[in-house]
């Protein structure tokens, strides 16, 4: 709306400019130039007039370069061990709200100028119907033979074929053709003589054959459109006294001097007659000799004349021009409307290989998820692009030196004091060195964490320039900082009882996991979601949703869901969301490099962990396998293992999980209680697979998540795991390892090859997609022969 | 005079027609002329010239059975003030009027006609 209220008028202004020129230098064209090509000439500014936009130029005569990544209003924190997606907004104020109950003056102006083009035509239009009415009511069908006949030679001379009629018209004062479909000629009740009517009649079949009432109605358009602008007014009488001037110069073409005079003559009869019946009228009456005599001499004018073609050509670049400044000028609406969007920011971002795609061949839409499944969004691959741009890391030395640049750019704009934006409120406002000190602390706190060795991603497009996205590995080194990651979004909701378990990577409320935050914040909903617990859509015990409440645009507090809400929510993702299976964590990194820290609690229950030789010991004898996990819930588990292939005995860990105590905000150790730690029977000795634990690098566990597509296919197919679903693939050469229950595949390999992702898109347009979170090498697809029968699969590097 | 309304179309077309003729005109005339064209029965057609006379636009006179009508605003009156008002506000702004006229322009005095006129010889010469 408001593009569209300036771009109308920037369009109106640089027209007038160009109308004005143009206007300035006809004089001097007369001279050389046909009335004809001067009239066509106002044609394009009409055009120009009516369709304010342009193509765009991107080497605009004048480039105005507005700093562009100003600010940093988004800042988007996803990391994949809590498998959530966390955005918050840290903007400084410069971020721009869309919405607001407030009434900004773009949305007056273009109410006041619709108002303005909807009186305009209904003013006109009625003004017409009255004309034609009144018309209506006095013409006389003209008998005169004579008359009929002279016209009708007119037409075969002219080669004029369409019906047009003519009629003796009282209440006129000069001849005139009025009618679009059923053309007209109307002559006043004046007595001619047979030449004069010739030249009356050919005056005005040159109307009809030049279509100049088709010209009016686009100049008529023009001054509708451009009401306000008096220029537009000045130009369509201009372009009105142009077409009369080369209408003459086409009647009296290739004629004599005698032809011509007579032909001023009859005009001037005319004039007399029509003056005579305006002088009860009107009083005014003193302009009209000087256009008259402007007439005359073109009439009279024999000399050679150029078409215009030029001046046409000319006229028509300075129109497109004009969309030049257009262009300078979009560009900076380009960057206004570049931190509405990301003030809005829904945005959300790719937390390593989690992003999940489906097809649906119903829509014919991509739907893509980021929150494994829980929510979908259908994008194209444009927009997909945009928000997810191959990722590229900042480094410390680089972020500071385009946040330096950035930060003198804003200074450069707080010190012109000429730079203004919309606030929250929708109120425009100066930037002043408040704001710049507000942007330069959140760029100095990027920095710092880049420092503390959280990964900043710059996105590679330019249109999200100023997106910036934290993402964390999962790595122990890298846990710190997702807990405070996590805890500086939850920060706002902590005085209200919302914590952060980094054990179970669960938001905590009054005891219950929470699923997800709601919070309406300035009329944007930004969705918290934060927890393992809760990936693959398994849902613990008392999950609750929160939302968040305000009272006098403070977070007052905190809004329980009912246990319908929450199941109501649940239903409507299930829904729509495909996933069948999912295997979300990998299995827990094996074998770290062991230390006396974490063996330290098992040493009462008999477990001894060597100092010198790095070695564990139990009930005297050299441990060789030791492990102790807990479940996390379901496919879930957390804990530590340890390996020694020269050891005699293998044992592991006895929690207790009957008595799980709760603290005093609700939340609880999910790893229950060391209670002792058990050797393995000689037989469970014997039947453990060495190898895997023993070259545990060279066949790295890769889990997969599927995705099945088309609801046809999934109502066939409900409830089948991954390993049935691959079990078809088999004899094309997929081979893959079955990982603990629920059918859940890990290390798919094609031909010996690991692979990443597996892909069958079904002739039918549905698709069935295994993709890993973390390995993998190549991207295997099926194929189809042309009857529609799975035929092979093959490796797809351009899948990739 | 003053106090003349602008005619409905069913009136006007009855003006129109006593407009032509040679006064005075009957209601049997006007029914020859107008009514069968219009499918007007005779009853329509007496209570428009009662009509008409109430406004001012006939006079009547009874002769014996028939009662004749003479008008009283003439053709000429009647469209300059119809004309009149409506050219007025339509001349104001002309040049975005729908219509191709020959002449668009202010109203000249005589002797500025008359100078074109010289003028246009002169440039001949």
């Amino acid at each position: 709306m408001r593009d569209f209220v300036i771009t109308l008028l920037i369009c109106s202004v640089t027209m007038s400019a160009l109308a004005l020129i143009y206007m300035a230098i006809t004089p001097l064209l007369t001279k050389y130039y046909s009335a004809k090509g001067r009239y066509y000439a106002w044609l394009v500014v009409v055009i120009g007039l009516i369709i304010p936009f342009r193509p765009q130029f991107h080497n605009a005569f004048i480039q105005v370069d507005v700093p562009g990544e100003t600010a940093v209003p988004v800042i988007q924190a996803g990391n994949r061990l809590s498998a959530a997606q966390n955005v918050y907004t840290a903007a400084p104020d410069i971020v721009i709200p869309s919405a607001g109950p407030t009434i900004t003056w773009w949305q007056i102006a273009a109410a006041v100028w619709l108002v303005g083009v909807v009186a305009f035509l209904a003013y006109h239009g009625v003004r017409h119907y009255r004309f034609i009415k009144m018309v209506r009511r006095w013409r006389e069908v003209i008998t005169d033979e004579r008359t009929l006949t002279l016209l009708q030679n007119l037409k075969s001379e002219m080669g004029i074929s369409k019906r047009i009629n003519i009629y003796l018209c009282p209440g006129i004062g000069s001849p005139m053709m009025i009618g679009f479909i059923n053309p007209q000629i109307l002559l006043p009740k004046i007595e001619s003589a047979q030449d004069e009517l010739r030249f009356i009649l050919r005056h005005e079949l040159v109307h009809f054959k030049r279509k100049d009432l088709w010209y009016k109605m686009l100049v008529l358009a023009a001054t509708a459109i451009h009401w306000f602008n008096p220029v537009v007014y000045m130009m369509a009488r201009v372009i009105d006294r142009q077409c009369e001037l080369s209408c003459d110069a086409a009647v009296v073409d290739n004629k004599d001097m005698d032809t011509r005079q007579y032909y001023s003559e009859t005009i001037i009869g005319i004039v007399r007659y029509k003056s005579k019946r305006k002088t009860s009228l009107s009083t005014n009456f003193n302009g009209g000799k000087k256009g008259m005599k402007n007439r005359i001499s073109s009439i009279m004018d024999t000399g050679r004349k150029k078409t215009g073609v030029v001046i046409i050509c000319a006229v028509l670049t300075l129109t497109m021009a004009t969309g030049a400044a257009f262009s300078a000028n979009a560009s900076e609406q380009k960057n206004n409307g570049q931190i509405d969007r990301q003030s809005n920011a829904q945005t959300v971002v790719e937390s390593d290989m989690s992003i999940m795609s489906r097809f649906d061949p119903a829509t014919g839409k991509t739907y893509y998820s980021w929150d494994f499944g829980n929510t979908w969004t259908p994008l194209t691959s444009e927009e997909y692009d945009a928000m997810f741009p191959s990722l590229e890391w900042w480094t410390y030395d680089e972020y500071k030196e385009w946040m330096e640049e950035q930060i003198e750019a804003l200074q450069s704009l707080a010190d012109d004091g000429v730079s203004d934006y919309y606030d929250k409120e929708g109120v425009l406002r100066e930037y002043t060195q408040k704001d710049v000190n507000e942007a330069a602390a959140l760029y100095q706190s990027i920095l710092e964490d880049i420092k503390n060795g959280l990964r900043v991603s710059k996105t590679t497009d330019d249109l999200s320039g100023t997106g910036i996205l934290y993402s964390m590995n999962d790595t122990m080194a890298e846990q710190e900082n997702i807990r405070i990651g996590i805890e500086t979004i939850i920060k706002p909701y902590e005085p209200f009882g919302v914590s952060y378990d980094s054990e179970t990577c669960m938001m905590m409320y009054e005891g219950h996991p929470v699923r997800e935050i709601y919070d309406p914040k300035d009329g944007d909903l930004i969705t918290i979601t934060a927890g393992t617990g809760f990936i693959g859509g398994v849902i613990p015990d008392g999950a609750i949703d929160l939302t968040a409440v305000y009272s006098n645009d403070m977070l007052s507090g905190l809004k329980v869901s009912t246990q319908e809400e929450f199941e109501t929510r649940t239903r409507e993702r299930l829904s729509y969301r495909d996933i069948f299976i999912m295997e979300a964590e990998s299995t827990p990194s094996s074998l770290s490099e062991p230390s006396e820290h974490d063996y330290s609690k098992y040493a009462g229950f008999g477990l001894i962990f060597d100092k010198t030789t790095r070695s564990l010991y139990y009930d005297g004898k050299l441990v060789r396998y030791f492990e102790d996990y807990y479940s996390l819930g379901e496919n879930m588990s957390a804990g530590i293992d340890y390996f020694n292939k020269d050891g005699t005995i293998d044992v592991h860990g006895v929690r207790d999980f009957s008595q799980i105590e709760y603290n005093a905000d609700g939340s609880f150790d999910p790893s229950g209680k060391l209670v002792g730690v058990e050797a393995y029977s000689q037989a469970e000795f014997e039947a453990r697979d060495i190898e895997a634990l023993t070259n545990p690098s060279q066949s790295p566990v890769v889990t997969y998540a599927a995705i099945a597509e088309s609801d046809e296919y999934r109502s066939n197919n409900q409830g089948m795991t991954i390993a049935q679903h691959l079990e078809k693939y088999k004899k094309y050469g997929i081979s893959f390892e079955e990982n603990g229950t629920g059918g859940a595949v890990c290390n798919i390999y094609y031909n010996g090859q690991h692979v990443k992702t597996f892909y069958d898109e079904k002739p039918d347009g549905g698709i069935f997609m295994c993709s890993s979170y973390d390995g993998g090498d190549i991207t295997v697809c099926t194929v189809y022969d042309e009857s529609g029968k799975l035929t092979g699969v093959e490796v797809a590097p351009h899948l990739d | 005079m003053d106090k003349i309304k602008k005619l409905p179309d069913a009136e006007f077309e009855i003006m129109k027609v006593v407009w032509a003729s040679e006064p005075p005109v009957t209601t049997s005339e006007i029914m020859k002329q107008l009514g069968n064209e219009k499918e007007w029965k005779i009853q329509t057609v007496v209570s428009l010239m009662l009509r008409l006379t109430d406004r001012g636009f006939l006079r009547s006179e009874k002769h014996g059975k028939e009662r004749s009508y003479f008008p009283t605003v003439d053709r000429e009156n009647y469209l300059k003030f119809e004309t009149g008002n409506f050219m007025k506000q339509y001349h104001d702004n002309s040049f975005l009027n729908l219509v191709n006229t020959l002449y668009d322009d202010e109203a000249l005095s005589d002797t500025d006609i008359d100078e074109l006129l010289k003028w246009v010889k002169e440039r001949r010469g």
